[in-house]
């Protein structure tokens, strides 16, 4: 071989060689990257009395509210800390799950088979016919059965991590937050969407889905404790929703008030993810899974911007560690 | 295993692989004397590095090619942009190149890798789905999925993907090892990590990242000792990297070894005075030396450093959380 032979032949190797080497080269040195890393240790290894309580506020949003499931799995896989949840609407049934300590692979799987529950099926299409026809609202009782046969009958009070729904009161028009007695009664109230399914009657009141008074149940979060809050928001994109049924209209509704409602809470949170699942309507129940993938992504891609949040709002907490 | 009988076997077997891999090799190793690559220019011009020149070469002889060479020409254009940082060019190529070629195993990778380099994982995960379906064992496309995967946040995704490719490759590359090793970490699945990491060292026990990669996953698993030790070695192995001596300075500060977290930081900040991490492990072991005017000066130094704002934010809340200076 001559000595032009053999740089080319090294070059095919080394190119060669180059294929086996296909993943990603280690990041380059980042003092943030470190810093945080280091931080983020000693803020999780401090008693839990010793630091700030986190609060995970998580919104309404019907099947959109799905992407709820891949915002935990990335800050379970995290390691992140979830001292009490609150939620609304989706965001609660989600919620509930968590919180009652069921493993997130489980919540993944029921979002496969959702659109096949009963507690869904009501409102489709095909459902809606049906009570235009009868002039009469549907039952939720699916919901609360569903719940219940997931999580078992148990009260707030018996949950892993502490947890609130909201509803709301359609007589008074008052948001109605549930932090104690059964939890699918609670679950299945802040489900309830309105003029589909008949009110929940519960301890004197008439409760239907809480969007539409508290789509981000933010205050009930800090109600519960929570210094530090990260919201997730699922919020739908009502400007190019397809008005061609009257389930259609109500939606918009909802999405429209739950937008302006989310407008406020996000202010008074300390951090929020949003997963892009504008495009995902209230009813794509078959969709559940598609929009918990893009939770995951969003919350993937924020994370370390979270970890940086909740770093800096302890810091002081931390310091103490340092000082004499 | 039989890479590990000699190191003479050891070249032999990498020098079969790297002919198999790459048809470029085979061809090459059999040209008669009589035969010309046609493409040995062009590959001399980008083994120098000339890679304008390389690329005008091979694309100056893409007509008068056979499939074979055509190929490979492709694959060396998109490289040469590639290199040249030109990566639109290179994207135009590799596309035009897969859409002669849809199964060119090779072509089809640099499409996928360059959608990954580019934020496009959706496109590259469409490619290496491709790759997969023309050859289900593709330990590169089972790379590139998982590269996706743990990019997106599919941290289980990701590392079924890696274990797949790590059990069809014949050659062990350490850097895949460890992007397992690293996913499994992130994912906190420590046990398993801990063994990948066992194995990675004891295939090279010298290597820096293979060694930091082990130290932080005993960090996290809470054996601050074993840690220590680790990244004690690393640190030795490679003492001008800030990454590794530095988060050893905070790991001993923590660990109550301060004075010797200090010296570590004022050792760096001799070789790069703004040096934002050093700065901040100053001013942090300063703090618990309990020279709180000593430590401000530091911190406030830190706190003005525009490249790292995440360490500037941190050393205004640590001199924010400081008693007022002494007069």
């Amino acid at each position: 071989m001559n000595a032009k032979k053999l740089i080319l032949f090294c070059l095919l190797l080394a190119l060669s060689a180059g294929a086996f080497a296909q993943v990603a080269p280690p990041a380059a040195y980042n003092p943030d990257s470190v810093a945080r890393e280091f931080l983020w240790q000693e803020y999780t290894s401090l008693p839990v009395s010793k630091r700030p309580k986190v609060g995970l506020v998580l919104s309404g949003g019907g099947a959109r509210g799905f992407a709820h499931v891949g915002v935990l799995q990335v800050l379970n896989d995290a390691g992140f800390p979830v001292d009490c949840v609150s939620g609304t609407s989706m965001g609660a049934v989600v919620g509930s799950f968590f919180c009652a300590g069921l493993p997130l692979s489980k919540i993944w799987d029921l979002g496969k088979t959702a659109s096949l529950d009963k507690a869904s099926k009501d409102i489709n299409a095909f459902g809606i016919l049906k009570l235009l026809f009868s002039q009469k609202l549907f039952s939720s009782n699916a919901m609360e059965s569903y719940i219940s046969s997931t999580i078992g009958d148990i009260t707030f009070d018996r949950l892993k991590i502490p947890f609130a729904c909201s509803a709301m009161d359609i007589k008074t028009g008052e948001n109605i937050v549930f932090h104690d007695g059964p939890v699918a009664v609670g679950v299945r109230a802040s489900m309830n969407l309105p003029g589909v399914f008949s009110p929940v009657e519960y301890r004197q009141r008439y409760l239907v889905d809480g969007g539409v008074a508290d789509f981000l149940p933010v205050h009930s979060a800090r109600a519960m404790g929570a210094d530090w809050v990260l919201s997730s928001v699922t919020l739908g994109d009502y400007s190019v929703s397809q008005l061609n049924s009257v389930l259609a209209y109500m939606l918009q509704v909802m999405d429209i008030r739950g937008a302006i409602l989310a407008q406020a809470a996000m202010k008074e949170s300390n951090f929020v993810v949003s997963p892009e699942v504008s495009d995902i309507s209230f009813i794509d129940m078959h969709r559940c899974n598609e929009a918990g993938e893009r939770g995951v992504v969003a919350m993937y891609r924020k994370v370390d911007a979270a970890k940086e949040s909740l770093i800096l709002f302890s810091i002081n907490d931390i310091s103490k560690k340092y000082k004499n | 295993m039989i890479f590990q009988r000699s190191t003479k076997i050891r070249v032999l077997c990498f020098l079969l692989l790297a002919i198999a891999v790459c048809p470029a090799g085979a061809s090459f190793l059999f040209w008669g004397k009589d035969k010309e690559d046609p493409l040995a220019k062009g590959m001399a011009l980008y083994g120098e590095g000339h890679y304008a020149q390389a690329e005008s070469e091979l694309s100056g002889k893409l007509a008068s090619l056979d499939t074979q060479d055509k190929k490979r020409a492709y694959w060396f254009i998109g490289s040469c942009y590639e290199q040249e940082g030109k990566l639109d060019h290179a994207l135009s190529d590799y596309q035009l190149a897969v859409q002669i070629y849809p199964r060119d195993m090779q072509l089809l990778l640099a499409l996928g890798r360059l959608y990954l380099r580019i934020g496009l994982p959706d496109r590259a995960a469409k490619i290496f789905s491709t790759m997969l379906a023309i050859e289900p064992d593709s330990f590169e496309a089972h790379i590139g999925i998982a590269d996706v995967y743990a990019g997106e946040g599919f941290l289980s995704k990701a590392a079924e993907h890696y274990k797949t490719a790590l059990d069809s490759m014949t050659v062990r590359d350490l850097s895949v090892w460890r992007a397992y090793a690293s996913t499994l970490l992130e994912s906190r699945h420590y046990a398993q990590a801990r063994e990948v990491m066992t194995h990675v060292l004891s295939i090279n026990p010298d290597d820096p990242d293979s060694l930091l990669l082990s130290a932080r996953l005993y960090y996290e698993m809470g054996l601050h000792e074993s840690a220590l030790e680790t990244i004690g070695r690393a640190a030795a192995r490679a003492p001008k990297r800030n990454d590794i001596v530095l988060r050893r300075a905070l790991w001993l500060i923590s660990a109550g070894e301060t004075d010797h977290g200090l010296g570590i930081a004022f050792g760096v900040l001799e070789r790069e005075p703004q040096e934002p991490l050093a700065l901040f492990t100053a001013g942090l072991a300063l703090i618990k030396k309990g020279e709180a005017d000593h430590a401000r000066q530091y911190l406030e130094r830190a706190a003005a450093q525009e490249s790292a704002p995440f360490i500037a934010k941190a050393a205004a809340g640590l001199l924010g959380a400081m008693p007022a200076p002494s007069k």
